[in-house]
């Protein structure tokens, strides 16, 4: 199954970037062309592989699904408030509650405590490191 | 010239050039094993430094610099599955999964073996070969450099051991993303869905940090920890060092074969560290007796691809110094300082400034040395403290560092929105069964193949047929047979080890019939 949706999802691909196609010059669609049309095949011959070969599935690479919503909620929290809260505050509020998260027990205030310590520590050298010393623009708070 | 030689490895021993090439090495290597910052933003960095030093002083760092940036990006490569820099791809592919069955340390040696060996036949071909390798890499024209791009793509069959289907379909993703942007000839703006930001094309950089960090940060949150293997803490134990060191000189074939493919890459312009080390690793899988083990955390895979990554800066530097033709971009930068300083890259070079040139290049080879010591004492430093610090703040420790890399290269928060996004379609191919690294080679080769392709196509616009100058020019042909070879060789080896296998069943199977009658 895992074949037959990867396989649509490069058709359906190849689909999108042929109807994006406007080219103004004679060479523009040398290159992409034969490429999307090699994506649009390839993907056909997954979901025809898909459907009569089954994938088997390597269980040690499996995570919870409950886990994967939580990191992925994170990650996109994190990076999308990244132009409002910039590097050091979103850093600190997201780098202090993925600490927590990953906790197997719910922490105390020490816990707590020790959490915020480091991911204050940890954004504030590199937040330092990177704009003082090195001169590398940072994203900054947008409020 | 061996009066000048002599003379650069002298004036290489003064204790304040020797402290530079140490502050320069040391340096490169902090810069190469941040995710996102390359040798090329750490030497426009370090540009202005070398304002006020002498121009001998100035390039003595600024080598040191270059040749510890190649070797740090290893560092993340191996540990947390971060290519430092686009040149330690084909690392992470052995090296991440070595640190899994916690054995990051035998990594981080080998790499470090590796860049050695590979700076020092880097730095010989420099000496030694640079006149006439130059004179032959001007030979290569845009149909050349299609073939290159094309025989670069064919590495997937050896990157791929699963499925050579899915492996294509990663490289072919790759290379549609390379066309998202500004056409390299031609200008067409495509595939941008309407957005200006795209205008610039998938960048290179945060693509990687996505492909092969993200995945690894989504899994670590997701399972609140590791793989218990990974926190196997491995015994400090010099024992161990020496064992990893005798080993990989037992097959210094790998080292050798791999340094010399990293120099005459280095050597054509705009190839450089990323398509070396993925070159380096395709030829060390192919000639391995256990093929079988590369991805799955192979020694041979990590000195192969980090031979081949530091032989490019003394490749790189042939062109730059004999024609004025920068191999790479930190080369383009040197040459920059180069020409500030009022010196003329040419023959007459090596005549009129040989002083400087060859303490120069000795000093590449002083850093190369400097290397070991000074890498085996951070690298394994690193890796203790990684292998160390609590899950819970490794992930996020990792994204902080990802989104610095990701924002620096354009100061675009876009960037970072962009490594997300390909960080987690990363993650879904991989569990489908895609390898990041197809994807990452279709990338970077992309341009390559389009721009010598279109323009190849441009420079034979006066023929009746000018899709055949792809096919006679001879140094296309020699192209041509080795992409042909280099698909073909898995093929006929999977083929014949398939036969072998069906033939010892059929050995076996009397046997067994035998012991049931």
């Amino acid at each position: 199954m895992v074949n037959v949706i990867s396989g649509l999802a490069f058709v359906l691909l190849a689909a999108v970037f042929w109807l994006q196609r406007d080219y103004t010059s004679q060479y523009g669609g040398t290159f992409p062309d034969p490429v999307i049309i090699l994506v649009a095949v390839t993907g056909l011959a997954l979901t025809v592989l898909g459907l009569f070969r089954r994938q088997p599935v390597d269980p040690g690479e499996q995570v919870p699904v409950s886990g994967l919503v939580r990191a992925v909620v994170l990650l996109v929290a994190w990076i999308a408030t990244l132009p409002i809260l910039g590097y050091v505050v979103g850093g600190i509020v997201f780098f202090t509650l993925t600490a927590l998260l990953m906790r197997d027990r719910r922490p105390d205030l020490k816990g707590i405590a020790l959490d915020v310590g480091v991911a204050v520590g940890v954004v504030a050298a590199l937040y330092v490191l990177f704009t003082q010393v090195l001169v590398v623009r940072l994203p900054e708070l947008g409020l | 010239m061996f009066e000048l030689l002599v003379d650069g490895v002298l004036q290489n021993l003064r204790p304040y050039l020797l402290l530079l090439v140490l502050v320069g090495t040391a340096a490169g290597m902090a810069i190469g094993a941040m995710p996102g910052l390359s040798a090329t933003m750490g030497l426009a960095l370090l540009v202005p430094f070398t304002f006020a030093m002498d121009p001998t002083e100035g390039l003595v760092l600024l080598g040191a610099f270059y040749m510890g940036a190649i070797y740090g990006g290893s560092f993340t490569a191996i540990l947390v599955n971060a290519p430092g820099t686009p040149s330690s791809i084909a690392t992470a592919l052995d090296g991440y999964p070595m640190t899994r069955q916690g054995r990051s340390e035998e990594a981080i040696v080998g790499a470090t073996m590796g860049s050695l060996v590979g700076g020092l036949v880097g730095v010989a071909a420099l000496i030694f070969l640079a006149p006439p390798l130059a004179d032959f890499s001007l030979r290569f024209g845009p149909q050349e450099y299609f073939w290159i791009a094309v025989f670069g793509l064919t590495i997937i069959a050896t990157l791929t051991s699963d499925s050579l289907l899915k492996g294509f379909m990663g490289g072919l993703l790759g290379l549609l993303i390379a066309t998202i942007g500004i056409a390299p000839v031609g200008g067409d703006v495509r595939f941008t869905f309407g957005s200006p930001t795209l205008q610039g094309g998938v960048p290179l950089i945060p693509a990687l940090i996505g492909l092969f960090t993200i995945p690894e940060v989504i899994k670590l949150i997701a399972r609140r920890g590791r793989e218990a293997e990974m926190i196997t803490t491995e015994k400090n134990d010099i024992s161990r060092v020496w064992g990893t060191i005798r080993d990989i000189s037992s097959r210094p074939l790998n080292l050798v074969r791999s340094s010399v493919i990293g120099s005459v890459v280095g050597i054509l312009p705009g190839a450089g560290g990323s398509v070396a080390n993925l070159v380096a690793y395709n030829e060390a899988k192919r000639a391995s007796k256990h093929p079988e083990r590369y991805g799955k955390g192979e020694i041979d895979g990590v000195v192969a691809s980090e031979s081949a990554n530091n032989a490019t800066v003394g490749g790189g530097f042939i062109p730059t110094l004999t024609l004025g033709v920068p191999g790479t971009p930190p080369d383009a930068i040197i040459l920059g300082v180069l020409l500030l300083q009022g010196l003329r890259p040419g023959a007459q070079l090596f005549e009129t400034s040989g002083e400087l040139v060859y303490t120069f290049i000795i000093a590449l080879a002083f850093s190369a040395v400097m290397m070991v010591p000074v890498g085996l004492i951070a690298g394994r430093g690193l890796q203790r403290g990684v292998v160390a610090l609590p899950a819970r703040y490794l992930a996020p420790g990792i994204v902080v560092l990802s989104i610095v890399g990701a924002y620096a290269i354009r100061s675009s928060t876009t960037d970072v929105l962009i490594m997300l996004v390909i960080g987690v379609v990363g993650y879904l191919l991989a569990g489908a069964g895609f390898n990041p690294a197809p994807i990452v080679l279709g990338l970077i080769l992309g341009s390559i193949a389009e721009t010598g392709l279109v323009q190849g196509l441009l420079t034979s616009a006066g023929s009746s047929t000018p899709w055949t100058s792809f096919f006679t020019r001879p140094i296309s042909l020699v192209l041509i047979a080795i992409s042909l070879l280099s698909v073909a060789w898995p093929l006929y080896r999977e083929f014949s080890n398939r036969r072998a296998a069906a033939r010892n069943q059929t050995d076996d199977r009397p046997a067994t019939h035998s012991e049931v009658d």
